[in-house]
């Protein structure tokens, strides 16, 4: 079936999300376009040029087919068709956040004005002018986000929790959902079918940025304390504007995840989104210990992120790892190279606890509830074939589960 | 302007030559820009039409008079001769035969003389 959804998703707004003029919504509902526009028309051509053209160039010079991602890359490099997709990929990620960058800038200061205009209902803020940000959120501005996760370019800024929160919505092409959410949701979601006994009273969101796949565990679990950790001063301060805004009560504060202040056996549920695959090789194995840690006996680790490459297709390895080379994401391919079953039991649990799963994309929730949604486009989306380079492979988010 | 707009860390280099990236980062930036432009025609027709004008209509009917005509060609020519204003300069360089070499004897003239 065609690839092609006719994708006219929009993001709901909410007091601090930054307003785009007409022409920055232009630019970026272009971005959003582009970027379905590449991966569905012209990632196909790829493989094509990979199994008529650069693969039989390899194995003629080489005597033997490309045998992993790095020999893939190699018969690939120069390829003009690869170097076409790859060139426009790259640039797509550039005009990005530049579309979303111009329209923060125009209205930081009133912005930074909105913070203090919300109404409290009851969640809390907790920097730290010590902290320091882990040297692998400072070494490169990850996903090529100007300024990065840790910047900050005013007082009392909030100016890349807004960039981040605009463009994580159209770097999504709205598969996330209007609320931005569909991580979290999907992950909410998965627990409570999966773990209907655990009734969660402390929950802590690793890594949330701006608190997008925070807060669905506060609506959803709506006993619990909800916690987010992040490293960034000016992405904290939005995402507690932006819980605030929306009505949804969560506890943001400033840490390494890898070093939690949290005490021993206080949470029931620990979960990161999309936080694994930006650590590094050390921070990574610390962060698991310390989720051990901070889990009450029982307790529940989930981390969405990426599943390891395994002994997947050396072509599909290949076309994951672009990010890893094209899109400042140092530690994707690495990561995704790592034993995270092994890392979770040297972290202490148990092995029969531990496993990877997928979490079903919640999407089709809203797809039904909201009218840019309509039946025949959510039925398309469910039915579409996903393909390695695409958002969200297989319509489903892979998830590393392990019980304490 | 407060926020950053570059990316820390080295871009890669995708093509052998390296002006070929700055082209498909121009190129593309140019189309993203065509369709703001797209973009805001098809709002202002779209705002003239709910105030009860049907721009479309008026617009395929509409008859170019001669002074439409002229303005419209004038521009069309002052716009050209913008974009594709290298071409006019290697001409005047054929034209008073420069060279690179011609180049460097001016610069080793001027630093003695």
């Amino acid at each position: 079936m065609s690839a092609n959804v006719l994708n006219t998703f929009q993001q709901i707004d909410h007091p601090i999300l930054p307003e785009a003029s007409a022409d920055e919504l232009s630019r970026q509902e272009f971005v959003k376009s582009f970027k379905g526009y590449v991966q569905n028309s012209i990632l196909p051509g790829l493989k094509l040029s990979y199994e008529v053209r650069s693969a039989p160039a390899y194995a003629k010079a080489n005597g033997e087919s490309p045998k992993d991602r790095w020999a893939v890359r190699k018969a690939m490099k120069s390829d003009p068709y690869f170097q076409g997709y790859v060139s426009l990929q790259r640039i797509s990620q550039e005009l990005m956040w530049r579309s979303v960058i111009d329209s923060v800038d125009r209205q930081l200061p009133e912005l930074i004005e909105t913070v203090d205009k919300i109404k409290p209902i009851g969640g809390t803020l907790d920097l730290d002018p010590d902290f320091v940000p882990p040297h692998y959120t400072t070494a490169l501005d990850i996903h090529c986000m100007p300024g990065g996760y840790a910047g900050v370019v005013a007082e009392n800024d909030v100016a890349a929790g807004a960039v981040y929160d605009r463009g994580v919505y159209l770097y999504a092409m709205g598969y996330m959902g209007p609320f931005n959410d569909d991580m979290g949701r999907s992950v909410c979601n998965y627990v409570k079918r999966n773990y209907p006994d655990i009734n969660p009273k402390e929950i802590v969101d690793l890594g949330c940025t701006v608190g997008h796949s925070t807060l669905p565990f506060a609506e959803m679990f709506p006993e619990a304390e909800v916690h987010g950790v992040d490293v960034g001063e000016a992405i904290l301060r939005y995402a507690h504007a932006r819980a605030e805004g929306m009505g949804l009560k969560a506890h943001f504060s400033q840490q390494d995840a890898a070093k939690l202040k949290y005490e021993d056996n206080s949470f029931d549920l620990v979960v990161s989104h999309i936080l694994l695959h930006e650590t590094s090789g050390k921070a990574m194995p610390e962060v698991f210990k310390e989720c051990y840690r901070i889990l009450k006996p029982g307790g529940i680790m989930i981390h969405a992120d990426l599943p390891p490459f395994g002994d997947m297709d050396p072509y599909q390895q290949f076309i994951l790892d672009n990010e890893t080379y094209y899109n400042n994401e140092p530690f994707w391919g690495a990561m995704r190279d790592l034993d995270q079953i092994q890392m979770s039991v040297d972290a202490g649990f148990d092995r029969d606890s531990v496993k990877f799963d997928t979490a079903p994309m919640a999407i089709m929730e809203f797809a039904m509830a909201d009218e840019s949604y309509s039946e025949e486009k959510a039925k398309e989306l469910s039915e579409r074939e996903f393909e390695a380079g695409e958002y969200a492979p297989g319509g489903g988010w892979e998830v590393l589960i392990a019980r304490k | 302007m407060t926020l950053t707009k570059t990316v820390r860390g080295k871009r890669p280099k995708i093509y052998d030559n390296q002006g070929m990236d700055h082209l498909m980062a121009m190129t593309t930036a140019l189309v993203q820009e065509v369709a703001v432009l797209r973009d805001r025609i098809d709002l202002v027709e779209r705002v003239a039409e709910s105030k009860g004008i049907v721009l479309q209509d008026e617009i395929e009917g509409f008859i170019l008079d001669q002074q439409a005509l002229e303005s419209r060609e004038l521009w069309r020519n002052q716009y050209m001769a913008r974009i594709f204003a290298i071409f006019e300069q290697e001409a005047a360089e054929l034209s008073a035969k420069e060279t690179s070499a011609k180049y460097q004897d001016t610069l080793d003239h001027i630093a003695k003389n």
